[in-house]
Protein backbone atom coordinates (compact mmCIF):
# COMPACT_ATOMS: atom_id res chain seq x y z
CA UNK A 1 0.00 0.00 0.00
CA UNK A 2 1.18 3.01 -0.93
CA UNK A 3 2.45 5.38 2.32
CA UNK A 4 -0.68 6.91 4.08
CA UNK A 5 -0.46 10.74 4.92
CA UNK A 6 -1.74 11.41 8.37
CA UNK A 7 -3.50 14.42 7.38
CA UNK A 8 -5.60 16.16 9.76
CA UNK A 9 -9.04 15.39 7.66
CA UNK A 10 -7.56 11.40 7.68
CA UNK A 11 -7.60 11.13 11.73
CA UNK A 12 -10.68 13.43 12.08
CA UNK A 13 -12.70 10.87 9.51
CA UNK A 14 -11.54 7.96 11.28
CA UNK A 15 -12.01 9.20 14.49
CA UNK A 16 -15.57 9.65 13.45
CA UNK A 17 -15.42 6.25 12.00
CA UNK A 18 -16.05 7.55 8.52
CA UNK A 19 -12.97 5.90 7.16
CA UNK A 20 -13.33 2.60 5.27
CA UNK A 21 -10.82 -0.28 5.25
CA UNK A 22 -8.15 -0.60 4.66
CA UNK A 23 -7.47 2.88 5.49
CA UNK A 24 -8.80 2.51 8.63
CA UNK A 25 -6.85 -0.51 9.25
CA UNK A 26 -3.59 1.45 8.54
CA UNK A 27 -4.34 4.42 10.98
CA UNK A 28 -5.41 2.14 13.77
CA UNK A 29 -1.70 0.40 13.66
CA UNK A 30 -0.49 4.46 13.77
CA UNK A 31 -2.25 4.96 16.33
CA UNK A 32 -1.21 1.83 18.32
CA UNK A 33 2.76 2.86 17.54
CA UNK A 34 2.68 6.65 17.45
CA UNK A 35 1.11 8.36 20.65
CA UNK A 36 1.00 11.95 18.72
CA UNK A 37 -1.45 10.23 16.11
CA UNK A 38 -3.56 8.64 19.18
CA UNK A 39 -3.59 12.36 20.73
CA UNK A 40 -4.63 13.67 17.92
CA UNK A 41 -7.79 11.42 16.95
CA UNK A 42 -8.25 11.57 20.44
CA UNK A 43 -8.55 15.65 20.27
CA UNK A 44 -11.30 14.96 17.35
CA UNK A 45 -13.45 12.71 19.31
CA UNK A 46 -13.62 14.84 22.23
CA UNK A 47 -14.32 17.87 20.01
CA UNK A 48 -17.33 16.32 18.81
CA UNK A 49 -18.39 14.76 22.04
CA UNK A 50 -18.12 18.39 23.68
CA UNK A 51 -19.93 20.25 20.75
CA UNK A 52 -22.64 17.50 20.76
CA UNK A 53 -23.46 17.88 24.40
CA UNK A 54 -23.32 21.63 23.99
CA UNK A 55 -25.78 21.35 21.00
CA UNK A 56 -27.99 19.20 22.79
CA UNK A 57 -28.05 21.02 26.36
CA UNK A 58 -29.35 24.56 24.55
CA UNK A 59 -27.25 25.89 27.67
CA UNK A 60 -26.90 29.13 25.29
CA UNK A 61 -29.53 29.09 23.43
CA UNK A 62 -28.58 32.35 21.38
CA UNK A 63 -26.26 31.07 18.74
CA UNK A 64 -27.76 27.35 19.01
CA UNK A 65 -30.95 28.31 18.31
CA UNK A 66 -29.84 30.61 14.99
CA UNK A 67 -28.12 27.51 14.33
CA UNK A 68 -30.48 25.11 14.48
CA UNK A 69 -32.76 27.34 12.19
CA UNK A 70 -30.53 27.92 9.97
CA UNK A 71 -29.64 24.20 9.51
CA UNK A 72 -33.56 23.17 9.83
CA UNK A 73 -34.35 25.55 6.72
CA UNK A 74 -31.20 23.81 4.81
CA UNK A 75 -33.01 20.24 5.64
CA UNK A 76 -36.02 21.52 4.68
CA UNK A 77 -34.74 23.08 1.42
CA UNK A 78 -32.92 19.54 0.87
CA UNK A 79 -35.80 17.30 1.42
CA UNK A 80 -37.67 19.14 -0.89
CA UNK A 81 -35.45 18.99 -3.67
CA UNK A 82 -35.09 15.31 -2.53
CA UNK A 83 -38.24 14.79 -2.83
CA UNK A 84 -38.73 16.22 -6.10
CA UNK A 85 -35.91 13.94 -7.41
CA UNK A 86 -37.56 10.90 -5.94
CA UNK A 87 -38.00 9.14 -8.99
CA UNK A 88 -34.07 9.55 -10.31
CA UNK A 89 -33.18 8.85 -6.73
CA UNK A 90 -35.42 6.18 -5.26
CA UNK A 91 -32.44 5.47 -2.53
CA UNK A 92 -33.09 8.98 -0.98
CA UNK A 93 -37.29 8.90 -0.80
CA UNK A 94 -36.68 8.00 2.86
CA UNK A 95 -36.32 12.09 4.04
CA UNK A 96 -32.65 12.98 4.92
CA UNK A 97 -34.26 14.34 8.83
CA UNK A 98 -35.92 11.35 9.59
CA UNK A 99 -32.98 8.48 8.39
CA UNK A 100 -30.48 10.39 10.96
CA UNK A 101 -33.00 11.15 13.90
CA UNK A 102 -34.05 7.64 13.76
CA UNK A 103 -30.54 6.27 14.11
CA UNK A 104 -30.22 5.61 18.17
CA UNK A 105 -27.32 6.90 19.46
CA UNK A 106 -24.63 5.44 17.34
CA UNK A 107 -22.51 2.63 18.43
CA UNK A 108 -19.80 4.45 17.23
CA UNK A 109 -20.45 7.46 19.14
CA UNK A 110 -20.30 5.47 22.06
CA UNK A 111 -17.01 3.77 21.35
CA UNK A 112 -15.66 7.24 20.62
CA UNK A 113 -16.62 8.42 24.09
CA UNK A 114 -15.09 6.16 26.05
CA UNK A 115 -11.95 5.96 23.87
CA UNK A 116 -11.97 9.83 24.01
CA UNK A 117 -11.12 9.67 27.77
CA UNK A 118 -8.62 7.06 27.43
CA UNK A 119 -6.56 8.64 25.17
CA UNK A 120 -6.71 11.94 26.88
CA UNK A 121 -5.54 9.96 29.83
CA UNK A 122 -2.98 8.68 28.13
CA UNK A 123 -2.11 12.16 26.64
CA UNK A 124 -2.07 13.69 29.76
CA UNK A 125 0.20 11.04 31.42
CA UNK A 126 2.64 11.79 28.64
CA UNK A 127 2.27 14.83 28.68
CA UNK A 128 3.65 15.58 31.85
CA UNK A 129 7.29 14.38 31.21
CA UNK A 130 8.56 16.54 34.15
CA UNK A 131 5.80 14.93 36.51
CA UNK A 132 6.38 12.23 38.45
CA UNK A 133 4.76 10.45 35.87
CA UNK A 134 7.39 10.75 34.04
CA UNK A 135 9.70 8.30 36.13
CA UNK A 136 6.20 6.14 35.98
CA UNK A 137 6.57 5.69 32.21
CA UNK A 138 10.02 4.94 32.42
CA UNK A 139 9.30 2.53 34.84
CA UNK A 140 6.74 0.97 32.15
CA UNK A 141 9.47 -0.15 30.03
CA UNK A 142 12.07 -0.92 32.74
CA UNK A 143 13.72 -3.66 31.01
CA UNK A 144 12.90 -5.87 33.79
CA UNK A 145 8.97 -4.82 32.51
CA UNK A 146 10.29 -5.78 28.92
CA UNK A 147 11.75 -9.08 29.98
CA UNK A 148 8.61 -10.05 32.21
CA UNK A 149 6.34 -9.39 29.55
CA UNK A 150 7.93 -11.87 27.10
CA UNK A 151 7.63 -14.57 29.40
CA UNK A 152 5.06 -14.19 32.17
CA UNK A 153 1.53 -15.89 31.40
CA UNK A 154 -1.34 -13.74 31.88
CA UNK A 155 -2.81 -13.76 34.94
CA UNK A 156 0.47 -13.98 36.84
CA UNK A 157 2.33 -11.49 38.39
CA UNK A 158 5.84 -10.61 39.54
CA UNK A 159 7.68 -8.59 42.11
CA UNK A 160 10.23 -6.02 41.08
CA UNK A 161 12.78 -3.60 42.34
CA UNK A 162 10.07 -0.71 41.87
CA UNK A 163 7.03 -2.62 42.22
CA UNK A 164 4.49 -5.34 41.45
CA UNK A 165 3.98 -6.21 37.71
CA UNK A 166 0.61 -8.17 37.10
CA UNK A 167 0.01 -9.55 33.33
CA UNK A 168 -3.57 -9.21 32.26
CA UNK A 169 -3.87 -10.15 29.04
CA UNK A 170 -2.29 -10.81 25.53
CA UNK A 171 -4.38 -9.91 22.20
CA UNK A 172 -3.24 -9.93 18.65
CA UNK A 173 -4.24 -6.44 16.22
CA UNK A 174 -6.05 -6.66 13.26
CA UNK A 175 -2.31 -6.01 11.73
CA UNK A 176 -1.10 -9.04 13.87
CA UNK A 177 1.17 -7.04 15.86
CA UNK A 178 1.36 -8.51 19.51
CA UNK A 179 0.50 -6.26 22.69
CA UNK A 180 -0.24 -7.20 26.26
CA UNK A 181 -2.22 -5.35 28.39
CA UNK A 182 -0.62 -5.05 32.03
CA UNK A 183 -0.84 -3.20 35.55
CA UNK A 184 2.35 -1.98 37.60
CA UNK A 185 1.31 -1.24 41.40
CA UNK A 186 4.38 0.86 42.55
CA UNK A 187 3.55 2.90 45.74
CA UNK A 188 0.37 3.99 46.34
CA UNK A 189 -0.59 4.13 42.25
CA UNK A 190 -1.56 1.14 40.02
CA UNK A 191 -0.75 2.20 36.32
CA UNK A 192 -2.97 0.25 33.80
CA UNK A 193 -0.73 0.02 30.23
CA UNK A 194 -0.65 -1.67 26.81
CA UNK A 195 2.89 -2.62 25.62
CA UNK A 196 3.12 -3.74 21.59
CA UNK A 197 6.07 -6.04 20.40
CA UNK A 198 7.95 -4.41 17.86
CA UNK A 199 11.35 -4.54 18.12
CA UNK A 200 10.77 -4.23 22.14
CA UNK A 201 7.80 -4.24 24.08
CA UNK A 202 6.65 -0.46 23.77
CA UNK A 203 4.33 0.58 25.73
CA UNK A 204 1.24 2.94 23.55
CA UNK A 205 -0.72 3.48 26.34
CA UNK A 206 -1.31 3.92 30.49
CA UNK A 207 -3.57 5.65 32.55
CA UNK A 208 -2.91 5.80 36.02
CA UNK A 209 -5.05 5.46 38.60
CA UNK A 210 -4.88 5.12 42.65
CA UNK A 211 -4.30 1.77 44.51
CA UNK A 212 -7.53 0.58 45.80
CA UNK A 213 -7.86 -1.27 48.92
CA UNK A 214 -9.63 -4.35 47.27
CA UNK A 215 -6.49 -6.18 45.35
CA UNK A 216 -8.12 -6.51 42.25
CA UNK A 217 -11.15 -4.42 42.07
CA UNK A 218 -11.38 -3.57 37.77
CA UNK A 219 -9.96 0.34 37.81
CA UNK A 220 -11.43 2.85 35.60
CA UNK A 221 -7.99 2.24 34.23
CA UNK A 222 -8.95 -0.59 33.08
CA UNK A 223 -11.90 0.12 31.41
CA UNK A 224 -10.07 2.76 29.30
CA UNK A 225 -7.14 0.71 28.15
CA UNK A 226 -10.32 -2.23 27.05
CA UNK A 227 -11.63 0.62 25.02
CA UNK A 228 -8.14 1.37 23.47
CA UNK A 229 -7.82 -2.35 22.80
CA UNK A 230 -11.14 -2.21 21.13
CA UNK A 231 -10.66 0.79 19.22
CA UNK A 232 -7.19 -0.86 17.83
CA UNK A 233 -9.05 -3.91 16.25
CA UNK A 234 -8.12 -6.40 19.37
CA UNK A 235 -8.73 -9.75 18.52
CA UNK A 236 -10.22 -12.11 21.46
CA UNK A 237 -7.64 -12.49 24.73
CA UNK A 238 -5.25 -15.28 23.97
CA UNK A 239 -4.61 -17.74 26.65
CA UNK A 240 -2.56 -20.80 27.36
CA UNK A 241 -0.81 -22.72 24.63
CA UNK A 242 -1.86 -20.19 22.37
CA UNK A 243 -0.39 -17.14 23.90
CA UNK A 244 3.14 -19.25 24.83
CA UNK A 245 3.35 -19.68 21.31
CA UNK A 246 2.81 -15.96 20.22
CA UNK A 247 4.92 -14.74 23.33
CA UNK A 248 7.73 -17.62 21.80
CA UNK A 249 7.76 -16.23 17.96
CA UNK A 250 7.88 -12.41 19.07
CA UNK A 251 10.89 -13.08 21.07
CA UNK A 252 12.71 -15.17 17.71
CA UNK B 1 -27.61 15.72 28.24
CA UNK B 2 -25.16 17.40 30.77
CA UNK B 3 -24.17 13.81 31.81
CA UNK B 4 -21.70 13.60 28.61
CA UNK B 5 -19.60 16.13 30.35
CA UNK B 6 -19.80 15.26 33.63
CA UNK B 7 -19.04 11.54 32.81
CA UNK B 8 -16.27 12.88 30.90
CA UNK B 9 -14.49 14.89 34.72
CA UNK B 10 -15.15 11.61 36.33
CA UNK B 11 -13.18 9.49 33.92
CA UNK B 12 -10.55 11.22 32.65
CA UNK B 13 -7.11 11.73 34.54
CA UNK B 14 -5.96 10.70 38.11
CA UNK B 15 -8.43 10.98 40.35
CA UNK B 16 -5.65 12.29 42.97
CA UNK B 17 -5.06 15.07 40.87
CA UNK B 18 -7.17 18.04 39.68
CA UNK B 19 -9.10 16.53 36.71
CA UNK B 20 -7.61 18.29 33.70
CA UNK B 21 -11.22 18.83 31.89
CA UNK B 22 -12.97 20.24 35.32
CA UNK B 23 -12.49 23.79 34.12
CA UNK B 24 -14.16 23.27 30.89
CA UNK B 25 -17.63 24.12 31.43
CA UNK B 26 -20.11 24.20 28.37
CA UNK B 27 -20.57 27.66 28.25
CA UNK B 28 -17.07 28.08 27.12
CA UNK B 29 -17.44 25.36 24.70
CA UNK B 30 -20.41 27.45 23.57
CA UNK B 31 -17.98 30.77 23.32
CA UNK B 32 -15.56 28.67 21.09
CA UNK B 33 -17.95 27.32 18.88
CA UNK B 34 -19.27 31.15 18.60
CA UNK B 35 -16.00 32.41 17.53
CA UNK B 36 -15.90 30.09 14.64
CA UNK B 37 -16.90 31.34 11.41
CA UNK B 38 -20.10 30.20 9.91
CA UNK B 39 -19.33 28.17 7.29
CA UNK B 40 -17.59 25.90 10.01
CA UNK B 41 -20.47 26.52 12.67
CA UNK B 42 -22.34 25.07 9.53
CA UNK B 43 -20.60 22.01 9.20
CA UNK B 44 -19.73 21.19 12.91
CA UNK B 45 -23.62 21.52 13.73
CA UNK B 46 -25.01 18.89 10.96
CA UNK B 47 -21.88 16.64 11.66
CA UNK B 48 -21.11 17.04 15.21
CA UNK B 49 -24.49 17.88 16.65
CA UNK B 50 -26.70 16.41 14.38
CA UNK B 51 -24.57 13.62 13.78
CA UNK B 52 -24.77 13.62 9.76
CA UNK B 53 -22.40 12.00 8.12
CA UNK B 54 -19.66 13.90 5.63
CA UNK B 55 -21.87 13.07 2.69
CA UNK B 56 -24.85 14.04 4.43
CA UNK B 57 -23.75 17.45 5.41
CA UNK B 58 -21.86 18.13 1.94
CA UNK B 59 -25.39 17.54 0.25
CA UNK B 60 -27.11 19.60 2.98
CA UNK B 61 -25.04 22.41 2.19
CA UNK B 62 -23.99 21.75 -1.07
CA UNK B 63 -20.40 21.44 -1.32
CA UNK B 64 -17.70 19.04 -1.36
CA UNK B 65 -17.25 16.55 1.06
CA UNK B 66 -13.82 17.66 0.96
CA UNK B 67 -14.93 20.71 1.96
CA UNK B 68 -16.77 19.53 4.22
CA UNK B 69 -13.95 18.02 5.96
CA UNK B 70 -11.62 20.53 5.84
CA UNK B 71 -13.87 22.48 7.62
CA UNK B 72 -14.95 20.59 9.88
CA UNK B 73 -11.37 19.70 10.41
CA UNK B 74 -10.40 23.60 11.12
CA UNK B 75 -13.40 23.76 13.51
CA UNK B 76 -12.52 20.72 16.01
CA UNK B 77 -8.96 21.64 16.40
CA UNK B 78 -9.49 25.04 16.89
CA UNK B 79 -12.15 23.75 19.44
CA UNK B 80 -9.68 22.01 21.11
CA UNK B 81 -6.85 24.34 21.26
CA UNK B 82 -9.59 27.12 22.74
CA UNK B 83 -10.84 24.79 25.68
CA UNK B 84 -7.20 23.46 26.31
CA UNK B 85 -6.05 27.37 27.21
CA UNK B 86 -8.78 27.40 28.99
Amino acid sequence: MSELHLTDEVLMAFADGELDEPVAAAVAGAMAQNPTVARKIVEFQQSRRLTRSVFASNLAPDVPSELRAAVAAQIEAYEAVSRAGERQEPVQTQSIRSEWRSRAYPMKMALAASVAAVAVAAGYFIGQQSQPEAGRLAQLEDPLVRQELGRLGSGSEVELPFGRLRVISTYRLADQSLCREFRLHSGSSATDAVACRADEWDVTFAAAAPVSDAEYTPSSGGDLVDSYLGNLGAGPPLAGEAEAEALAQSAR
Amino acid sequence: MMEDVETQTHLIGDPGEEPIMSKIALAEVQRAIDSLPQEQREVLALVCGEDLTYREAAEVLHVPVGTVMSRLARARKRLVEMTAAA
